[in-house]
């Protein structure tokens, strides 16, 4: 049975295809059959890994099960790591989901036929609240929240941990993105968090780096490309502490 | 192991990449280049399971070649030096959509494997058609080992000959009878070298199957003829005859060991094995004296000679020369079948064990005649039940006979036995054995009425008469 993981904030720009990208090709490097699913209409985890942004049929179809999810999957260039390729029709994916009945267990329901295909499922998810994001907490064991170390992350994270929370919603972990350590508000913010969010915030902290930002050159994640940077040393830290901590019933 | 393909043309890095003529890119090139010995039992035991073993060295056979292998010694059957080139192809995004393994090695046919990507399915048959590319008829593997000199699959005593039920009998005959032959032949080396016990068994196997064609299809032969080769035959199964037994004799040790419920018991025997093996060191020389004398070396080119020649010779003292082959191994078939049929009735549980062992030695001939021409000239799934029921009968027969011959061997080593260490011991454990295999030949005896009426069965015997077209 996957374990389905969803990288999601409000805000956009925080670190969460950065996150899904690097996260799920450790997963894969491994050992774990790993899919990744493209959930935004921009397609940046479909170019990261050099897959043309064409879904058949468009999002509509596979949300209806018109076109079967196995046959829209591609493999990336690494080993056990597939993709669920986004193209620009994803933009209605709201529309789509309104017109069942159950809009929010949708996404779930499409998942289904992959569950003893993959161990671990990444979705990375557009920025915003919407039927996609609800559909994604229904669907999602856990909810991973990439949050920059700024004044309103604090508010951000409350109100995010409350919305999932509320529906019996999966697990929620923060963890700190784009940190810049030479300034003292991303050093204060993160001392302060990491004090009131002891349980759910975790350990490593993915600096704002260049490596990071060359994944779009690269059109790799950082560990396939710089496996030495820090960044990816972070991303490395990031996995082991939520395998870890996912070992754990919650 | 993914299939590996062949193009018209010798494929090279270069070839592939005019023939993709830029449909596609190449991602970087890895090139690995090893030693690597192909190993294999001599009967092929390991391509039969579908398992290609070419590795570094001995150390690195897996465990399960190993197991599969059984008691049978791996060889090396080629060396060869492999060059792989690994490339991915790439589309118009630099996206790998297919990796390709470019495998040569010098002297052989260069052959690509190409392992696709999920969701590139187009991308592959676009690929495969480009490169106009046919599955190879040989593995690599099997090209090495033909072009060392070797045979792919392996050499099995389980000779198959296809057979036309109209042919002439003498031109089957021969055809089975040189196919036997060649294996005889191809398991000499392996018997004088000792390099395991199969090979004399094998041999033995095809020289027993060549005697019982001599000696159930008589007419094929003129008398002379066929007495001579009978003659022949006879010596080589009797040269070979002692030293098989004695291999049989330290395979089965432990086994023989098992009878019996006492561990000191089994611990004690520890004598006989030395005994059997210093007497099978003996007979193996004997053995190997007569196979490369003058007689042995002579056989096979008069008997290879005799056979080529045999539909051609005068039909006057061969009545059966011309008769097709469907018939006239139909009617023996049958024949030996309703003699079993008889004499497995008139045995009781007060026969004596002389009367077991004649319908064993029919049921031999059965056997043979079924394997090498009922299955190929009538119905096989008819025929192939009786066979498993002749064998089931076959195995109650054999071990009812065997024990009495390993009693009879055990006790003909008792005084060599006692005059070793712990030779007193070896005695009192063997006395208990001997009556542990006595008892195992009664069980043995017990369940022949069940395997005799298995084969017996009016159902059974019918199907074989319908099966042989009756």
């Amino acid at each position: 049975m996957a374990t389905v993981i969803a990288t999601y904030n409000i805000k956009g720009g925080v670190g969460k295809t950065s996150a899904a990208v690097n996260l799920a090709y450790l997963a894969a490097r491994d050992g774990g059959r790993t899919l990744l699913w493209d959930l935004d209409p921009q397609a940046a985890s479909t170019y990261l890994f050099r897959i043309r942004p064409r879904v058949r049929g468009g999002s509509d179809a596979l949300i209806r099960r018109r076109t079967p999810v196995l046959a829209q999957i591609k493999a990336t260039d690494h080993d056990r790591l597939d993709l669920l390729p986004a193209d620009f029709s994803y933009r209605h994916m709201d529309l789509a989901l309104d017109s069942f009945k159950h809009p929010t267990r949708r996404l779930a329901k499409v998942l289904e036929p992959l569950a003893e295909d993959y161990d671990t499922i990444f979705l990375d998810c557009p920025p915003s609240i919407s039927l996609v994001s609800e559909s994604v907490f229904d669907a999602a064991d856990v909810l991973l929240v990439p949050i920059i170390p700024a004044t309103l992350s604090s508010r951000t994270f409350d109100q995010l941990a409350e919305l999932a929370g509320a529906a019996g919603g999966p697990r929620v972990f923060a963890f700190f993105s784009m940190v810049e350590t030479h300034k003292a508000l991303h050093r204060r913010v993160m001392a302060r968090l990491r004090g009131v969010h002891q349980l759910t915030m975790l350990g490593a902290a993915i600096p704002a780096s260049e490596d990071v930002e060359a994944m779009g050159e690269e059109r790799d994640p950082v560990g396939a490309f710089a496996p030495a940077s820090s960044a990816a040393m972070a991303y490395e830290a990031l996995w082991w502490d939520l395998r870890r901590r996912l070992a754990v019933p919650a | 192991m993914s299939p590996e393909y062949v193009a018209e043309q010798p494929l090279s890095l270069r070839v592939i990449a005019a023939a993709l003529d830029g449909a596609f890119r190449f991602g970087p090139v890895s090139v690995r280049e090893e030693a690597l010995t192909v190993y294999d039992t001599f009967d092929g035991r390991l391509a039969a399971a579908g398992l290609a073993v070419a590795v570094t060295g001995p150390e690195a056979i897996p465990a399960r070649a190993r197991a599969l292998a059984g008691r049978r010694a791996l060889l090396e059957l080629a060396t060869v030096t492999v060059r792989t080139e690994t490339v991915s192809l790439w589309d118009d995004l630099d996206k790998t959509v297919l990796r390709l393994e470019l495998i040569s090695a010098p002297g052989l046919t260069p052959r690509v494997r190409l392992h696709g990507l999920r969701g590139y399915e187009a991308e592959r048959a676009l690929i495969f058609e480009l490169l106009a590319l046919t599955e190879a008829p040989l593995s690599l593997t099997d090209e090495a080992i033909l072009a060392a000199g070797g045979r792919p699959g392996g050499v099995r005593a389980k000779v198959r000959v296809s057979l036309n039920p109209g042919e002439r009998s003498d031109a089957a005959v021969a055809a089975i009878c040189l196919a036997l032959w060649e294996v005889v032949d191809a398991n000499l080396p392996g018997t004088l070298a000792d390099t395991d016990a199969e090979f004399l068994h094998d041999l033995r196997v095809c020289v027993r199957k060549t005697r019982s064609v001599l000696k159930e299809l008589p007419g094929v032969w003129e008398p002379g003829e066929r007495a001579r080769w009978r003659e022949e035959f006879r010596w080589l199964q009797q040269i070979t005859g002692e030293s098989r037994d004695l291999d049989v004799a330290l395979e089965d040790l432990d086994a023989l060991a098992g009878l019996l419920e006492d561990e000191t018991d089994r611990r004690a025997l520890a004598p006989l094995a030395t005994v059997i093996a210093r007497r099978r060191a003996a007979a193996r020389r004997i053995m190997v004296r007569e196979l490369r004398g003058g007689r042995a070396r002579a056989l096979g080119p008069a008997w290879t000679a005799a056979l080529t020649g045999l539909p051609e010779r005068s039909e006057a003292d061969r009545p059966d020369g011309a008769t097709p082959i469907g018939r006239l191994a139909a009617d023996r078939i049958l024949a030996v079948a309703r003699q079993m049929v008889k004499l497995g009735r008139a045995i009781g549980p007060d026969s004596a064990p002389e009367e077991y062992h004649t319908l064993r030695k029919h049921g031999k001939e059965l056997r043979y005649l079924l394997e090498l021409f009922g299955l190929e000239l009538g119905e096989r799934e008819q025929i192939a039940p009786l066979l498993d029921a002749l064998k089931d009968l076959q195995e109650v027969l054999g071990r009812h006979q065997d024990r009495e011959i390993q009693a009879h061997t055990l006790r003909g080593m008792a005084e060599e036995i006692a005059a070793l260490p712990g030779g007193a011991q070896a005695l009192i454990a063997l006395g208990r054995l001997l009556g542990a295999l006595a008892a195992d030949g009664a069980d043995a005896r017990g369940e022949f009425a069940a395997a005799f009426g298995a084969f017996a069965a009016k159902p059974q015997q019918a199907a074989l008469r319908t099966a042989l077209g009756r």
